[in-house]
């Protein structure tokens, strides 16, 4: 893919009033297998090619979106880009596109295995999925595993020129386990970006694993207890809340809990939390964000201490700081997103946690979860949930839910694990909390 | 224009398969947004593709492209047998599509008034005051939000058996949206209003009255109270028991769920599960509703179904595939995202339908209850039956009245447990537009949820803090 296409449609929006422009143009190629009842049933070959122009004139901004790229759909969209600028009112708050123009950090995000690898061993590698399965009597109820790569090129007016390519495996598997009496499921959702980081296997072992030990459950009972969140739990819960919380845009227009608290404490001293867009193979890594400016690691909280939030050019501009690389796709801007998240490591093990607890639950993930990611308020009903009791895992429990304030709880972290676990976009090891509601 | 070329490619290439099928897509649209009283984004879409499937040795191998070129399409083809056959060597499978006919149709949802009869500025000027009349309503809402969407799809389908239909859907949408603080107190509300019409929905409700309530519903939650949650009575309002009837009995009534044992409601066609209070409905031929369609994706035509009548179980929602395996006809659920997406058995407009209670009755009867109306979403557990839903907004009922607002409250329960404790069902009816994912990919259609108030004996209540 060249720049040409980007190139032509800068200059024809130019030529028809804007003052400033931005063109993102992406090819989009992969295979998507699909597992029903332990049985791959369908096989996708899916193709895109998408295009995004932002043209600015007198602070109005008007996008224009196309797919099916040919010249004349290209210079069509020009021209709604356009119309849109001219009949949209003015954001006040927009100063200028990126003022950018390299250099650019390497990171490690393609792998041509992930594009070269035949239809027969893709189908192969599901086959071994659903013999894992079967072997540990389990069934796949459903499951998808998608390989693809994407080229991306970003251009605007104002000097930006970031052209980059990525591999993306994404594999999401629910199943379940059966006994003569009881039934449970599990659930597991992992991103890399390298084939050889593919261990279908292990992880489908784990989780038949975990979803083995919550077959014939008994009712939970209520209370205020200790809660040990797995990696995926917490994801499921935290991450949600804190990439709103710490997200500047928000923060600027009064809507994030850490409003105000920039250097504060709004989590145990041992919780750190790290937005690194350039670890190599990260899931959301990449050399330029949605704007093109470079990607980089920041400490986001530093032992409970909120240090740094996350900015686009947009809303960097208007609080007078510099891009953190965290711009987002959405147009037009203020688009903020987090690239990588990651927990810090603690000290203990998982049994040290466990011995920890004298009444509690382990919950290794939180799927029927409501989080209000603005507020942080939460329930979870506990489906995949182990009673913890003087130090012992005691068996399953059901039929309860677990609810209150993700922010409330950062601050009741006691223990956090270790052992990080590589989830999609969010790195973390299992975390121990003190004091949480479950009702029965 | 539709390239004519496809048709002699579906004949060329029909003898390397079972079955081969083509649906090409086109769409456009418009978006406006606001935020805070500002212009958040004016977006002109438009798309377009074409996905191939092929059935071979009894697997599926789909293939898509957005470049209608014969040559790239051709391609498409020759990669849909490809993958269909790697697949079907290690996996082969036996489809039994149920026999349906082959239509050659071509139908379209008339406007009564265009999108053109209202320039963009208008329009702008339009949602730039719904924003404003959200936000003045009080100063402690921070976050005011309205998105306008519009636009057209036409959708072609072909299929080795000879059918050809196209059809041609208009879409309007209206979402308000707000956030108000009160110290480290947050509370949102929104509403939503939208279906296959054109610029008629504008004039059909009161848009500035609803979005000074959007406003007004936000702010009142903040000072909504907390209460010991676990088991009372509940009152779910239509869209809560629309998403009840969506999220939980529906999916659990996709035949394809059903087959892959991902249902609590297989092996129960025929028998009582619920009250004789409650009857559940799936009908995608609702007039202008925003789940309705003409021709399912595999060009079977849109039906009414009533799922669960006064309690018992009548039957699932189909897919050709799916029909196949239970030997009964197609009931013209098969969709899909788009062209490029796999068919899923899908819902259209689901809903329960209405009984004879007023709200004032049911709430007369209960000691001490809950009231929920709006959801925040719905969770889905087609195998389990376990209904879960936060709610958008909640009372106390106490002593046989509406007393305060409650925060954060969530209910859950078993479906098949909701179903029996059904015990009164209102004479109000609303249907809620949405869009409904399934699969990881979250393939989205547009689906309508409703229904009338629905009392359940029992439920379990819970409150976040």
């Amino acid at each position: 893919m060249s720049f040409g296409y980007a190139r032509k449609a800068i200059r024809e929006a130019i030529n028809r009033g804007a003052d400033q422009v931005e063109v993102r143009i992406y090819l989009t190629r992969g295979r998507r297998m699909l597992l029903e009842n332990n049985r791959l049933t369908y096989f996708e070959a899916p193709e895109y090619s998408n295009a995004v122009i932002m043209a600015v004139g007198s602070k109005k901004i008007g996008v224009a979106r196309c797919n099916g790229l040919n010249e004349k759909i290209i210079l069509d969209t020009v021209d709604k880009a356009v119309a849109s600028m001219k009949a949209a009112a003015p954001d006040p708050d927009f100063e200028t596109l990126l003022q950018y123009s390299g250099p650019y950090p390497t990171v490690e995000v393609y792998d041509k295995r992930v594009v070269e690898v035949s239809s027969e061993e893709l189908v192969e590698i599901c086959r071994e999925a659903v013999e894992t399965v079967k072997e540990n009597h389990g069934t796949i109820a459903q499951g998808e595993i998608y390989l693809g790569e994407r080229e991306e090129i970003l251009l605007n007016s104002e000097g930006v020129e970031a052209k980059g390519r990525s591999t993306r495996i994404d594999f999401n598997i629910t199943l379940y386990v059966s006994s003569d009496t009881s039934s449970s499921e599990g659930f597991i959702r992992r991103g890399r970006r390298f084939l050889e980081d593919l261990n279908l296997r292990e992880d489908l072992e784990k989780l038949l694993e975990q979803t083995r030990l919550t077959l014939n459950p008994r009712k939970v009972e209520g209370g205020v207890v200790d809660v040990i969140l797995g990696p995926d739990a917490v994801e499921d819960l935290f991450l949600g809340p804190l990439s709103v919380a710490i997200n500047g845009d928000n923060i600027r227009k009064g809507r994030s809990a850490f409003l105000g608290k920039i250097g504060a404490e709004v989590a145990s001293a041992g919780f750190t939390l790290i937005d690194d867009g350039l670890l190599n193979r990260g899931y959301r890594s990449s050399p330029f964000d949605g704007e093109g400016y470079p990607c980089r690691r920041k400490i986001v909280i530093e032992k409970g201490v909120f240090k740094e939030m996350l900015l686009d050019n947009y809303t960097a501009l208007k609080l007078g700081r510099s891009s953190t690389g965290n711009a987002g796709l959405t147009r037009p801007p203020p688009s903020v997103t987090p690239t990588n998240l990651i927990v810090a490591p603690g000290t203990a093990t998982l049994e040290e946690m466990i011995r920890e607890v004298r009444k509690g639950i382990y919950l290794p993930r939180a799927t029927a979860t409501f989080v209000n990611p603005v507020t942080g308020a939460f329930s979870a009903e506990l489906r995949q949930a182990l009673k913890i009791e003087n130090g012992e895992i005691r068996g399953p429990v059901r039929w309860g839910m677990l609810s209150g304030n993700v922010f409330e709880m950062l601050k009741k972290i006691y223990l956090i694990g270790k052992k990080q676990e590589k989830l999609s976009d969010t790195i973390t090891p299992p975390i121990l909390v003190k004091g949480v509601a479950v009702e029965a | 224009m539709f390239p004519d070329w496809v048709e002699g490619l579906v004949e060329r290439y029909s003898s390397e398969a079972e079955f081969l099928d083509v649906r090409i897509s086109y769409g456009r649209n418009l978006f406006l947004s606001t935020e805070n009283g500002k212009l958040r984004s004016l977006d002109q879409r438009r798309g377009v593709s074409l996905g191939v499937r092929v059935l071979r040795n009894g697997f599926w191998g789909i293939a898509s492209t957005d470049i209608l070129e014969k040559d790239r399409v051709e391609e498409a083809f020759r990669k849909a047998i490809s993958v269909a056959g790697a697949g079907g060597k290690v996996f082969p499978g036996k489809v039994n599509l149920s026999c349906e006919k082959a239509y050659r149709d071509r139908k379209r949802v008339h406007v009564k008034k265009s999108f053109d009869q209202m320039n963009i500025e208008d329009k702008q000027r339009m949602i730039l005051e719904l924003d404003r009349r959200i936000g003045g309503v009080d100063k402690r809402i921070i976050t005011t939000r309205v998105v306008y969407s519009e636009g057209f799809s036409r959708r072609i389908y072909l299929n080795s058996e000879g059918a050809f239909i196209e059809q041609v859907i208009p879409g309007i949408h209206v979402l308000l949206f707000s956030i108000a603080r009160e110290a480290m107190n947050m509370q949102m509300y929104y509403a939503s209003l939208g279906g296959e019409k054109g610029l008629e929905l504008l004039d059909e409700a009161d848009l500035y009255t609803m979005a000074e309530n959007v406003g007004r519903e936000a702010v009142n939650m903040l000072a909504a109270k907390s209460i010991k949650g676990g088991f009372m009575p509940v009152i779910m309002d239509g869209r809560v028991a629309g998403t009840f009837a969506h999220e939980v009995f529906g999916h659990a009534a996709e035949a394809d769920n059903v087959v892959n044992a991902k249902s609590f409601l297989s092996g129960l066609v025929g028998r009582k599960i619920g009250s004789d209070e409650i009857t559940i409905v799936d009908d995608a031929t609702i007039e202008g509703a925003y789940g309705s369609y003409f021709y399912d994706d595999e060009g079977v035509p849109s039906q009414r179904k009533v799922l669960l009548e006064k309690g018992v179980l009548k039957g699932y929602m189909h897919s050709r595939e799916t029909a196949g395996v239970f030997g009964v006809k197609s009931t013209g659920n098969a969709r899909a995202q788009g062209s490029s997406s796999r068919i899923y058995v899908r819902m259209s407009n689901t809903f329960i339908e209405p009984g004879d209670w007023t709200l004032e009755e049911m709430v007369e009867d209960i000691d001490y209850g809950v009231y929920v109306t709006g959801a925040m979403g719905g969770m889905e557990d087609p195998i389990g039956g376990g209904f879960q839903v936060s709610a958008l907004k909640a009372v106390l009922i106490e002593k046989g009245e509406m007393k305060h607002l409650l925060k954060a409250v969530t209910i859950s329960g078993k479906a098949l447990e909701i179903l029996k404790n059904v015990d009164a069902v209102g004479k109000d009816f609303t249907l809620e537009p949405g869009l409904c994912g399934k699969g990881y990919s979250g393939d989205r259609v547009p689906v309508t949820t409703g229904g009338p108030s629905v009392r359940v004996k029992k439920m379990l209540v819970g409150v976040s803090r």
